[in-house]
């Protein structure tokens, strides 16, 4: 038998002086004896060293997790099944707002506020039952701020749980403000053109109600800008803005939807109501101009009115800024008439009425295909009015004929009618 | 139920004290070294002694015959059921794991089938994969127990016999009718978890190279020290403990090869993104759970005619000189007028427990055992 095993050669020499006084037939069984020594021996050595290889993965794994928790600014908690904190890291959170300084026992969810607890506390439950990592955002007052933490709730493999509370205030903030430019005019603090859009497809959905809607918008405020500055024209805005609000329900949708332009959604609201509802925006301002308090408000507006669900609703916002468009043309020409008398008087136009332009112009709206180029013939003079009109998808010219009476010079003509053109697009601008 | 059992020995051939089934035995389980179960004698001296039995059988990584292991060695296990049929069916070289379990059941009559026991090839088959194609096809209530033929500690070559058909890339499967058989089965494992939970980060099928972004191989040899030399053998001293979820049934696995690109070779799979832990033996628990499992089968079938003791090679690897104590263990659960027969695998099959759908295995001693009423 080579290489006897210590032991063995112990045991053997225990009982005999001399190994050579074993009986022969004992070499078999010391054989076996013998590598079952050396078997037990390597196996321990094999799985000490294992145990010593994993006790020093542990070690570092643990060294990492204590790196990395003292790294983070985090409030650390670790909790057995029932919430009673076993354990804790207050980080970089020393302001956090608990109920009691001393966490050590008690439940988690009953450290914060008492209106937090509940919430908490369901999503511990929540955690246990499924076995999976969830989270809670709450808000936390202190110190006359209010603040926003996560709760991460994370099941661990011995049964305990690890809650992870992270101040979240900076991008809770980020976010609330993400959310407000997303539905919200910041000048005027209305719904904003893409809100109103969504809303207006909503109620095409949704609504099996009658619904109204009108557009404004303000009169001259590129004057006003060109002549004040645009801090001046953002006051007018929120001054329309503010006289909207006054004349509106609690429930109708109002949206600064371009400069100067405004939309409200009317829910429930059949044709008559649309129109006191404009009616009580013209009361406003005529008291709002009356009281003197600024500068004189001016809005031009057009409504239309969705009664079925055949129709679809941006038929509905194309007739309301059709019609805005209407009146604003008669605001202009209004506001500018004394200038267009003079203007119209040259040309041999006896009947200034506003009305009667209006629907002249309106019949001729659909040749639109005539351009000024076409003009020239003696017996057949005609004044062309370009009137520069915007629409949802973008500019549109829309050109509007107008026939004059008797023969002229048409040189003459051509000089009345830029005259004219320019004081309309001006006016219309 | 009448059962003998024979041995061959190299310098003896066939020996058996009783031969007293040889015109009534209907089966033969045959468990042999891989050299001896691929001579292609073997089927033909079983048959001369018993020419109405099916052959059914594998090599092995050792052979139980009664208490005792064996090597260098087939043993036989001769049954003469009293109203149990049997039928059996083979696959050699299928396209994949899954197809050869798939077609495997498909392979025998469902009608009346009670039970059903499988061997298969060791080391070209996904174990998991293989279970999934066998479940695929087979009834409900039918229960598959079996394992992989083993190869000592040579990792070369297993092979797998039915009747006379043994090849190296074979699965069998085995089909038990009749509603007097009470078969009972358990499986118990014995090791210890230990270290570390490790992320499985990169693996394919049964092949794991990374856990945690580092070489599985490397941590395999870092562990085993100059014991690496004897991989893919000595990685059976650690074999993994996987679990998928919170909850769910752990596994255990086993190294069974190396790829050439440094993946190491598992029984079964090991998706990515599970977890795994080395383990390391138990001595007295491995032991014991043999006897674990003896006791769970008495206690679900009342009494056991014979058992079939499929254990880990990884066992043998471990308890050495000390394996036959496992052995010995399931013996005095059973009480000696049990007949023990098995073999040592490259993986076991059997259910969990009772009544569950059967699972693929490494490292435990799974055991069936048969009984007519």
């Amino acid at each position: 038998m080579t290489n006897t095993h210590p032991l063995l050669q112990r045991q053997i020499k225990r009982y005999v002086e001399n190994k050579a006084q074993l009986p022969e037939e004992w070499d078999k069984f010391l054989e076996v004896v013998n590598q079952a020594y050396w078997d037990s021996d390597n196996d321990r050595v094999m799985l000490e060293r294992a145990l010593e290889l994993s006790s020093q993965e542990l070690l570092q794994a643990n060294s990492e997790m204590r790196a990395m928790i003292k790294a983070f600014p985090d409030l650390f908690l670790r909790l057995d099944r029932d919430g009673h904190v076993l354990s804790y890291k207050r980080g970089d959170m020393e302001n956090l707002p608990l109920k009691d300084e001393q966490p050590l026992g008690k439940k988690f969810y009953n450290l914060f506020e008492e209106n937090n607890t509940v919430r908490l506390k369901t999503v511990f439950l929540k955690v246990l039952e499924n076995q999976m990592i969830n989270q809670v955002e709450f808000a936390l007052e202190g110190g006359g701020s209010k603040r926003y933490y996560e709760a991460r709730i994370i099941p661990m493999e011995c049964r305990e749980i690890f809650v992870i509370i992270r101040d979240i205030t900076e991008r809770k903030l980020a976010e609330e403000q993400l959310v407000y430019y997303s539905m919200f005019d910041p000048l005027t603090n209305l719904y904003n053109r893409a809100y109103f859009e969504n809303e207006m497809h909503r109620m095409e959905y949704f609504s099996m109600n009658p619904t109204g809607l009108i557009i404004c918008d303000v009169d001259n405020l590129k004057v006003v800008n060109d002549t004040y500055g645009h801090d001046r024209g953002d006051e007018l805005l929120k001054e329309v803005a503010r006289v909207l609000r006054q004349s509106m329900r609690k429930n109708d949708i109002i949206a600064r939807i371009g400069g100067d332009e405004f939309a409200i959604l009317l829910p429930d609201s059949d044709a008559a109501s649309v129109e006191a509802t404009c009616q009580r925006v013209r009361d406003t301002i005529t008291a709002y101009n009356n009281a003197g308090s600024g500068l004189k408000l001016s809005i031009s507006m057009g409504s239309a009115h969705w009664k079925s669900k055949i129709q679809k609703l941006d038929d509905v916002f194309r007739e309301a800024d059709d019609n805005m468009y209407k009146e604003k043309f008669i605001n202009h020409i209004r506001l500018n008439q004394d200038l267009l008398k003079n203007v119209f008087d040259q040309i041999g136009m006896v009947e200034l009425n506003f009305k009667g332009l209006y629907q002249r112009l309106n019949t001729l709206n659909a040749q639109l295909d005539l351009e000024l180029g076409r003009m020239g013939s003696d017996e057949d003079i005609k004044l062309l009015i370009h009137l520069k009109k915007s629409n949802r998808e973008g500019d549109e010219v829309c050109s509007l004929e107008v026939t004059t009476e008797g023969s002229a010079n048409p040189s003459e003509y051509k000089a009345y009618i830029r005259s004219l053109i320019l004081l309309l697009n001006a006016a219309l601008d | 139920m009448n059962i003998e059992q024979i041995e061959w020995k190299k310098e003896t051939g066939w020996l058996s004290e009783q031969r007293k089934l040889a015109d009534s035995a209907q089966l033969v389980l045959l468990f042999g070294e891989p050299d001896l179960i691929r001579r292609s004698s073997t089927y033909d001296e079983i048959k001369a002694v018993y020419p109405g039995a099916y052959v059914f059988g594998c090599s092995t990584g050792g052979n139980i015959f009664g208490s005792q292991i064996l090597d260098e060695t087939m043993v036989g296990t001769a049954i003469d059921f009293n109203c149990t049929k049997v039928a059996g069916a083979h696959i050699v070289r299928a396209e994949s794991s899954y197809i050869a379990g798939h077609d495997l059941a498909r392979a025998i009559p469902h009608e009346d089938l009670d039970h059903v026991l499988v061997l298969s090839d060791g080391l070209n088959v996904n174990g998991n994969q293989f279970m999934m194609g066998l479940l695929a096809e087979l009834p409900d209530h039918v229960a598959v127990t079996g394992g992989l033929a083993g190869d000592g500690n040579g990792f070369r070559k297993t092979y797998v016999i039915s009747n006379e058909t043994t090849d190296s890339h074979m699965a069998a499967i085995l089909g038990f009718y009749g509603r007097r058989l009470k078969v009972a089965y358990s499986t118990q494992g014995g090791w210890d978890a230990f270290g570390p939970e490790r992320l499985v980060t990169r693996s394919r099928g049964n092949v794991l190279y990374e856990m945690d972004g580092r070489s599985a191989l490397e941590l395999y040899k870092v562990y085993l020290g100059d014991l690496a030399e004897g991989l893919p053998a000595t990685g059976m001293y650690f074999p993994l403990y996987l679990r998928s979820h919170e909850g769910d049934i752990p596994v255990t696995r086993t190294v069974i090869g190396i790829k050439k690109d440094d993946g190491l070779i598992f029984g079964g799979d090991i998706p990515e993104g599970t977890y795994v832990r080395l383990m390391r033996a138990n001595y007295d628990r491995l032991i014991d759970s043999a006897h674990i499992a003896a006791e769970k089968c008495i206690k679900a079938a009342g009494k056991a005619e014979l058992a079939l003791l499929v254990s880990c090679t990884a066992r043998r690897l471990v308890l050495k000189q000390r394996t036959e104590e496992e052995v010995e263990a399931a013996q005095q659960a059973f009480g000696s007028d049990t007949i023990m027969t098995g073999f040592y695998s490259m993986g076991e099959i059997s259910p969990h427990r009772m009544g569950c759908p059967a699972g693929f295995h490494n490292q435990t001693m799974s055991i069936t055992t048969f009984t007519e009423e």
